[in-house]
């Protein structure tokens, strides 16, 4: 079960806001992504595939995000991940109802 | 967005699930190569479960297992093509029938007319305490100048004339009628305010009684006398109005006579934020500012506004009219269904083996059930196409039967917009194919899929598998239904026959309807009189056998209580003329005719309902009150009190369907007088009769014959509806019984083959065959009995809504009750007989080796 605390998605629906965060950095593939995410929470949240794919092909049926096949900066095929208009509005939704949530759960956690 | 971005992946799924696999594999790549030069590595996850999760947030697994459902449908729609061509014709047929009926309904009712925003379209009219009324052309006028609820009113009134000598259907129309429906010209333009004497042609005229000619503008062609320019063609499509189709239209009003003021019907367009309602008060309002001058009786009280966006309003109390010929045609399709739901029933038996493996292998019942209905939708799609086929081959039979069949002096007054098969009516049979599929497929899917699977699993398969009382249950519905149809058609062959075989004791062949434009006068009936080939003229008011008489409140002397009587006004040579004997006194006398003597002469059944047994000569009826009951009396005796003079025998002079007048009060009126209809018998038979008396008027008055009808196919007309009520219902108990006797040999086939081990006991234990016929026999017997009843009973339940409507028409008639029942019991036992046969033959030795 510790594993479970370290999964990127212990709150449903946080993945995504992640995704969405790191892409709306610039455009990202897969493993990228799932770097970036462990290495800003140094560590802290390890995304697994099992549940990045899932996740993003959420994303791209929401149209949340776009793909698109390009090449690496080490010349290897991969496919990258671009954050839509609708994307970062849903951003913007996400993070300030998780921010609602978490300050909910602080003020629980003070009292 | 979400739907097309996920059908747009599914289509492309190959590529999508292509895309995946090499994304997750450069991952791990990128893993491996990050892990080699020392990062520290995640968690790796099972690849397959990663695609199929993957795969599942875009919810393929619905579309997929649709798709396989229809694969699997249709590989068992292909094993079994004689099973899937016999569902296809059953519910084809059942369809067919109900598309046919709702063609002909969408045509009058959904299907608006061709004219610019038919919606907004209106007629009105108003009533008073003492009938209705329509406003004639001053009135008109008049409203078109003073409403506030109108944009505008147009003013048409029918007009049945001879155009070029051939019998038409037309309107008078006022100069703003093409302006205010403006349906647009085909060629030429429509009439105009300030044209005279113009006509306008439908399509269909132009095509079929002038060959589509280019050059049709500028024609003259006579009508009433008078010659009109042809200025134009009405778009295809507008056929006016009305539910009847107009062949032409001519400017209104007539030039001023000395007759009464012609009525018109009134079309308005509402202005912009009225309703309807306000519109009608709107109009009372005038109504009543306008006949406030006349008797109280007679005042507007209240007016109709009816939508003319369809030929027929679309209204409940019409529906509800109409509702025993739906329910008639829809358990048509309800027997078909429950045929095609016995068949599925056993089929499924056969496939119970392969359901219960499935359902063993842990298939989920509703998957099942889904996979079956599929099966039952395939079906139900073709039929529907076949459906629509048989319908447009219905209903061009049809028409050509009712052309074949109708008497030929009225061939030209009787025809159809066209009747299209549109979206509306795809629409109605797709919905009711995807009802049929419901209504035969999910019993036998919910019955197949009930799989026990202990059973299975020790491999019995057929046991323990009770549908037979369904079936039963099915079979014993399907012959009530058959027996509910053919009792009403029973009822309607049986009334037809009575009206079509009674005597109506009047002399109809020879004798002629004359409808004139206007009255000939004294002087032009002496005239015709004395033409060659006419033996008698007679005028009435109401000529006989063309529908109901109209009614009059009278007291007889000596009764207190007003009562109610048919009435007509007639000159004295009415009676010879139609073989009317006098019984008793004398007829009236010309002289008393013109000078309006308070005289009558009443039906023997008359005397015999006022005065039993007494003498009726010199007996008064007083004619009480100006107050009507009947809104088609406009007409009333000018005295307060008539004597009797003389007694004449019953006939049938109002409609056949409610035989001998129970009542008639003959007033006296004189030939040439105003608004009487002309009857002339002729002495040399129908059609050198009506030669001769169109000869006749050439030479008197040219022009002025609209119609010359001969009585008899009057009376044949009047008739007609009984025979077509006839044929529907035949056409539909005939189908019912055809699908009853297929489903009882099905099903009884179906039972002996799946007895013939017990039945092969039987025999082998000593029965005999005739025992193991009257075993077959008698379970489907119980059947018939049992639905039978229930059918008659349906019948008794239903008859009431027919009493009393026409005394033609005896919904209780006993002998229709016993035919029925003796035809559909005659059909079963036959039905029954082949499978009893192949129940005798079965050989003992081997129905009890198999298996």
């Amino acid at each position: 079960m510790s594993k479970a605390s370290r999964d990127a998605d212990f709150l449903p629906g946080t993945l995504e806001m992640l995704v969405l965060k790191t892409l709306s950095r610039g455009p990202n593939h897969g493993w990228g992504i799932a770097q970036h995410i462990q290495q800003v929470s140094n560590d802290a949240l390890k995304v697994g595939e099992g549940s990045l794919y899932p996740a993003l092909q959420r994303l791209l049926l929401n149209e949340f995000v776009s793909a698109e096949w390009a090449l690496t900066e080490n010349n290897r095929r991969a496919r990258y991940y671009r954050i839509t208009a609708a994307g970062r509005k849903q951003l913007v939704e996400e993070k300030r109802s998780f921010d609602f949530l978490l300050a909910g759960i602080a003020r629980v956690m003070e009292s | 967005m979400r739907l097309s971005s996920r059908l747009r992946q599914w289509i492309r799924r190959r590529q999508f699930e292509a895309d995946l696999a090499e994304e997750i594999r450069i991952h791990r790549e990128m893993e491996h190569d990050y892990r080699a030069v020392g990062g520290e590595g995640r968690f790796f996850g099972s690849e397959a479960l990663a695609l199929e999760q993957s795969r599942e947030a875009w919810g393929f697994a619905w579309l997929d297992s649709f798709a396989q459902d229809i694969r699997y449908a249709w590989r068992g729609i292909r094993t079994a093509p004689g099973f899937a061509l016999t569902v296809i014709g059953t519910i084809g047929l059942g369809l067919g029938i109900n598309a046919t009926l709702f063609t002909v309904f969408n045509t009058y009712v959904f299907r608006t007319i061709a004219v610019s925003d038919p919606h907004n379209l209106y007629e009105f009219w108003w009533e008073s305490r003492d009938g209705t009324w329509r406003a004639t052309w001053a009135q008109f006028q008049e409203l078109r100048r003073e409403n506030n609820v109108l944009t505008d009113v147009a003013a048409y009134d029918r007009l049945y004339a001879a155009l070029d000598g051939r019998s038409a259907t037309g309107e008078t129309v006022s100069g703003n009628y093409f302006a205010l429906l403006a349906p647009g010209a085909h060629l030429g333009r429509l009439i105009q305010p300030d044209d005279a004497d113009v006509i306008v042609l439908s399509y269909d005229t132009w095509r079929n009684s002038y060959g589509a000619d280019p050059h049709i503008l500028g024609r003259k062609l006579r009508l009433r006398g008078r010659t009109l320019e042809v200025i134009g063609v009405a778009r295809s499509g507008f056929t006016g109005i009305a539910d009847v189709v107009r062949e032409f239209w001519v400017k209104g009003p007539p030039p001023a006579s000395a007759e009464p003021p012609p009525s018109v019907r009134l079309l308005g367009r509402l202005r912009p934020g009225v309703t309807p309602e306000v519109a009608a008060s709107g109009v009372l309002v005038w109504a009543q500012a306008e006949t406030s001058g006349l008797p109280a009786a007679r005042r507007a009280a209240r007016t109709h506004i009816v939508s003319r966006a369809t030929p027929i309003e679309y209204s409940p109390r019409m529906l509800a009219a109409l509702a025993p010929l739906f329910a008639a045609f829809g358990l048509v399709l309800a027997i078909a269904c429950a045929n095609v739901s016995n068949m599925m029933l056993a089929r499924a038996l056969a496939r119970q083996r392969e359901i219960a493996i499935r359902v063993s292998l842990g298939a989920g019942r509703t998957r099942l059930v889904r996979q079956l209905l599929t099966e039952s939708l395939l079906l139900a799609f073709p039929a529907a196409a076949a459906g629509i086929a048989i319908s447009s081959g219905t209903l061009r039979f049809g028409t050509w039967l009712l052309f074949r069949t109708l008497p030929p002096s009225f061939v030209w007054f009787v025809k159809f917009p066209s009747i299209e098969t549109d979206w509306r009516v795809c629409a109605f049979v797709l919905l009711a194919a995807v009802c049929a599929a419901l209504l035969f497929g999910l019993v036998p899917a919910l019955q197949t899929t009930r799989s026990r699977l202990v059973e299975a699993n020790r491999g019995n398969f057929s046991s323990d598998y009770r549908p037979s009382r369904l079936r039963s249950f099915l079979v014993a519905g399907q012959v009530a239904v058959c027996a509910l149809l053919l009792i009403c058609s029973a009822v309607a062959l049986r009334s037809q026959r009575r009206v079509s075989n009674q005597d109506i004791r009047i002399r109809t062949e020879g004798v002629f309807n004359l409808l004139l434009s206007k009255p000939p006068g004294p002087a032009g009936v002496d005239r015709l009189r004395a033409s060659a080939g006419i033996e008698a003229v007679a005028a009435v008011w109401r000529a006989p056998v063309e529908g109901d008489l109209v009614k009059l409140a009278v007291v007889p002397s000596g009764a207190k209580a007003e009562v109610l009587a048919g009435y007509n006004f007639v000159s004295p040579e009415y009676f010879p003329l139609l073989r009317i004997p006098v019984l008793r006194g004398r007829l009236f006398t010309a002289g008393e005719a013109k000078a309006g003597d308070g005289v009558v002469v009443i039906s023997d059944a008359t005397a015999r309902r006022y005065w039993p047994g007494e003498d009726p000569l010199g007996k008064s009826i007083a004619i009480p009150s100006k107050r009507q009951a009947d809104g088609r009396s406009d007409r009333l005796p000018p005295y307060g009190a008539a004597r009797v003079i003389g007694v004449v025998g019953d006939v049938i002079s109002g409609f056949a369907g409610v035989g001998v007048d129970a009542s008639c009060l003959y007033f006296p009126t004189f030939a040439g007088a105003e608004r009487e209809t002309l009857l002339v018998s002729a002495a040399r038979g129908k059609s050198a009769g009506r030669r001769d008396i169109q000869a006749a008027f050439d030479e008197i008055a040219p022009g002025l014959v609209d119609q010359i009808n001969p009585l008899d196919e009057i009376h044949e007309m009047m008739i007609y509806p009984f025979r077509i009520a006839f044929w529907i219902a035949g056409f539909l108990g005939g189908l019912a019984i055809l699908l009853t006797v297929s489903g009882i040999h099905g099903v009884l086939s179906y039972l002996v083959s799946q007895r013939t081990k017990e039945i092969g006991i039987r025999m082998a234990l000593g029965a005999g065959g005739g025992a193991v016929v009257r075993m077959v026999v008698s379970q489907c017997m119980l059947l018939v009995s049992i639905g039978g009843a229930t059918g008659a009973a349906l019948a008794l339940l239903a008859a009431p809504l027919f009493a009393n409507l026409v005394q033609a028409i005896q919904p209780y008639d006993l002998t229709a009750y016993l035919g029925a029942t003796l035809v559909i019991t005659a059909a079963s036992l036959g039905a029954s007989l082949r499978p009893a046969q192949r129940a005798v033959a079965v050989d003992p030795l081997s129905a009890l080796r198999c298996d």
